[in-house]
């Protein structure tokens, strides 16, 4: 909207928060506008389409994994707002603030535009031709196994060609790295159920006993379960309105919603969940003798000192999950963060087979019945093992795509450094992020609104779907390309005689779909209808079989005693996926830092929570600056005083403080990977989320937090945005 | 409605494209060297589209939906063209230049929603335009 001059910052300040109508120019008239705006019409446009009258079209969103189908709504040539796709099993139609935000990653300022060399330490932007046929020299000379590729997750068609090019180069370096992966749940998984991911049916139980899985808000896939826990709160069911016990140190959007949240010591669930199979026994449930050996030691007595969890509490969870069947228990990253993420995550899962809910609302997930197009799935370990490929010289050429880790992995890895020694660094990118400033090359990525593709999501919601990707409008920058066209390029460079028949990706995409047809309900269908078909629906729903859960796992647990409490760092340091920021990729879109954080509502910072009873005794406020430190590093950020959480933790939101992805995202809030200790799951290997250990000490500096809930006032980003008034001080009487 | 084809069919009316305004003028010999038209023209060749300063402009907050009003007065009433366009956007056969000539504030669009008139050319029943905030201001 035009301001005429007057800057709304100062105007709110004079007025506080009340406000006066903003009057606009006009000769003599009040309200309108008067060749204050231009109006830009096409040169050449389509004689089919209206302006003021959108056309939808469905895709897939990309904002994270989960994988949801989008409908768009597009105008005159640009795509404006987002909507959930209505066929789509992953989210019926319904859509979360990444989504909706997405159009701002699209439309997004600060977007890579042409393909960009290192020289010193700027990037000089060259062709394409010249950028690919680098590629190519640089490749020549070097082994198969000194070229290595770090994706994030990646699925369908791209995935196909990826690997094609990998074999090409004789390359097995493929490394998939997600930074907020459950990935060692997903291995406890394994182990229990037979299957990384079941199928988990929220809306069959009539209890719900989440170990930190943040299913509302961050965890494998919200929308979809979302949906399920509407169902599931729903009185009118056959099984009755359920009930949500959320066991975690540090509250989350889904604790928030519980009927009983329970504070339990960082790192203890395991125990719980062994305290609570051994009172489901003391209560008459009929448990199998190995595992009733196995969780004998732990008594209520014992359970609730390690746990600080009362011992009537367990009683009482174990009577709600022992009359209430069936039930559902999961593990979420509060579980599986520690050096014994595993054995959490394992006694979890015995949970689940005691009460009988496997078969229940543990199902075997449907199997993908084209597993190349299936999707690789990150983990942690990925980043440590390429750092140490990276320590020893052994990574000559890297390619980088769909990940960030310079700024999500901790900084204790020096992966940074590690970076400067590969010889060659391509990095496939939207934005200039704090990896692609390590590059020597980096390439410019087609939004994923701009994009064609295809994905199937790692959690397959019901059944497999294999989603599309289409553009929705024209490219914003003529000289971005889709990933999918990028290495069809370098695939055509190795092996041009198998690949030139594919004009471009979506050529390729086009050709592989018809191509089994008739597998995908195709059958005797024209092959340009089945197409369109195809694309105006936005995904294909796959056949696909279930295979059976595999029968439990042993009980070998064996949970460490509880950790001595470190007097030099005596917090234990809780970093915090938030539903809006995740690993941090969308922290450039301002509707995200808009958007308030659901615990504590504030906005474009980041904070460190602190119970009262800590805060009262190291002598903390709200709005005190402090500084945060553990054994690898230092940050400060402000204090959040919240009941939510352990005495003997603090938390800090993973994701923020960016050093570059544009101006939106740069220097907001701080980046708690900087203090995160580089300790692993003893079991998998992956970083140990939750066992930094921390101490916290005052700066002297304060400051007004700026924040949805209470009164107005603070200061964003270092300015202030707006007077603290009283409101019998206001005297709107002189303004208006 | 040649050019602004949006008018009767949509909720803005639309500003054609270049294509359009070339369409016409490629033939018109007697004004092609005019100086308007001639920038016009550089325009095409340079296939930049034209940034016209928007005349009837009204702010943000404000959804005039044209089509309705169309729809009510040319189609139902079957009023003539330049009464139905005339009434708010004048004689527009005489400009050159299109120039502002209705104040298209929100009193003087509320006095005509106020009028009674009849739903179509024949019907005896009356009505007038809707007068919640919600139908503009959405």
């Amino acid at each position: 909207m035009i301001e005429n001059g007057i800057n709304r910052r100062d105007f709110l300040k004079v007025l506080g928060w009340g406000g006066a109508t903003i009057s606009l120019s006009g000769c003599g008239f009040t309200s309108i506008e008067n060749g204050k705006e231009t109006v830009v019409s096409y040169v050449e446009f389509n004689e089919y389409a209206l302006p003021g009258i959108g056309v939808y079209f469905n895709s897939t969103c990309a904002q994270c994994d989960a994988g949801c189908g989008i409908s768009g709504r597009v105008r005159e040539g640009r795509v404006l707002k987002l909507e959930g796709n209505a066929v789509s099993s992953v989210n019926h139609g319904k859509m979360c603030g990444l989504g909706q935000a997405g159009v701002q990653a699209h439309y997004n300022p600060d977007r890579v535009r042409e393909p960009l060399l290192r020289t010193g330490n700027q990037g000089e932007a060259i062709t394409w031709d010249k950028a690919l046929g680098l590629i190519n020299e640089k490749l020549g000379g070097v082994k198969g196994d000194e070229v290595a590729f770090l994706t994030g997750g990646v699925s369908g068609h791209l995935k196909v060609l990826l690997k094609n090019y990998q074999d090409a180069l004789g390359s097995k370096n493929h490394y998939v790295y997600e930074a907020v992966s459950p990935s060692v749940v997903r291995a406890a998984n394994k182990k229990s159920y037979g299957v990384e991911m079941p199928h988990l049916r929220l809306d069959r139980a009539k209890v719900i006993v989440s170990f930190g899985a943040d299913f509302l808000g961050a965890w494998v896939s919200p929308v979809h379960f979302s949906q399920q826990y509407a169902q599931f709160r729903k009185g009118t069911r056959p099984e009755g309105r359920g009930v949500l016990v959320q066991i975690e140190s540090k509250m989350t959007l889904t604790g928030a919603n519980a009927d009983r949240w329970i504070a339990i010591r960082p790192g203890t669930e395991g125990v719980l969940a062994m305290g609570i199979i051994n009172a489901l026994g003391k209560a008459g449930l009929a448990i199998p003798a190995d595992v009733a050996a196995a969780s004998k030691a732990y008594t209520a007595e014992r359970v609730s000192g390690e746990t600080d969890v009362s011992a009537e509490q367990i009683d009482k969870l174990a009577h709600l999950l022992k009359t209430r069947t069936p039930s559902l228990v999961l593990a979420g990253g509060a579980a599986e963060g520690y050096a014994h993420g595993s054995q959490n995550a394992a006694a979890i899962a015995m949970l689940n087979h005691v009460l009988g809910n496997v078969g229940k609302t543990i199902e075997a997930p449907s199997r993908v019945p084209f597993p190349q197009v299936e999707a690789a799935v990150g983990n942690r370990i990925a980043v440590q093992a390429l750092n140490d490929q990276l320590a020893k010289d052994k990574v000559k050429v890297l390619f980088v795509y769909g990940a960030n880790p310079v700024h999500t992995a901790p900084a204790a890895l020096k992966l940074k450094d590690n970076l400067k020694k590969a010889a060659f660094k391509v990095v496939l990118a939207n934005y200039m992020d704090e990896t692609a400033m390590e590059a020597d090359l980096v390439l410019p990525l087609d939004s994923w609104l701009e994009d064609w593709g295809t994905s199937v999501p790692e959690y397959r919601a019901e059944g497999v779907q294999l989603n599309i990707t289409q553009p929705l409008m024209e490219r914003l920058h003529p000289d971005t390309r889709g990933a999918g066209d990028i290495f069809l390029s370098l695939l055509k460079q190795r092996r041009a005689e198998e690949y030139k028949k594919h004009e471009d990706f979506y050529a390729y995409v086009r050709a592989s779909v018809l191509s089994i047809k008739n597998a995908l309900g195709g059958m005797g269908k024209d092959d340009d209808l089945f197409w369109d078909e195809t694309l105006s629906q936005g995904l294909i729903k796959l056949p696909g079989a279930s295979a059976a859960l595999s029968a439990k796992a042993g009980p070998n647990i064996s949970l460490p005693a509880s950790a001595a409490i470190d007097d030099a760092y005596p917090l234990r340091l809780i970093p915090y996926v938030t539903p809006n920021m995740r690993d941090g990729r969308n922290a450039n879109q301002p509707w995200l830092q808009e958007s308030p954080d659901p615990l504590t509502t504030i906005v474009w910072d980041s904070w460190v929570e602190i119970h009262p009873v800590t805060a009262a005794r190291l002598g903390v406020e709200e709005g005190d600056i402090v500084e945060v430190t553990s054994r690898s590093g230092t940050i400060k950020t402000q204090v959040y005083v919240f009941p939510g959480i352990h005495p003997d933790a603090i938390s800090i939101p993973y994701g923020y403080g960016h050093q570059a992805l544009g101006r939106y995202a740069k220097e907001v809030g701080v980046n708690v990977a900087n203090i995160m200790d580089q300790i692993t799951d003893k079991e998998t290997g992956e970083l140990a989320f939750n066992e930094t250990r921390v101490k916290v000490s005052k700066t002297g500096k304060r400051v007004i937090i700026v924040k949805e809930e209470g009164p107005a006032g603070g200061q964003q980003m270092g300015k202030k945005i707006a007077v603290r008034k009283s409101s019998d001080k206001v005297d709107l009487s002189k303004e208006v | 409605m040649y050019c602004h084809t949006g008018a009767r069919r949509s909720t803005v009316a639309a500003i054609p494209p270049l294509q359009k305004c070339i369409g016409c003028h490629m033939t018109i010999a007697s004004v092609r060297e005019t100086p308007r038209i001639q920038k016009l023209f550089e325009y095409w060749d340079a296939k930049k589209p034209v940034p016209w300063k928007k005349v009837h402009d009204l702010p943000d907050f404000v959804r005039f939906n044209h089509e309705r009003h169309i729809k009510r007065f040319y189609f139902a009433q079957g009023k003539p063209v330049k009464e139905v366009c005339g009434y708010c956007h004048g004689d527009i056969a005489t400009m050159t230049v299109a120039r502002r000539q209705k104040p298209l504030t929100m009193g003087w669009c509320v006095t005509c929603h106020q009028k009674d008139h009849p739903v179509d050319a024949v019907s005896t029943k009356t009505t007038h335009g809707p007068n919640d905030c919600w139908q503009c201001h959405k």
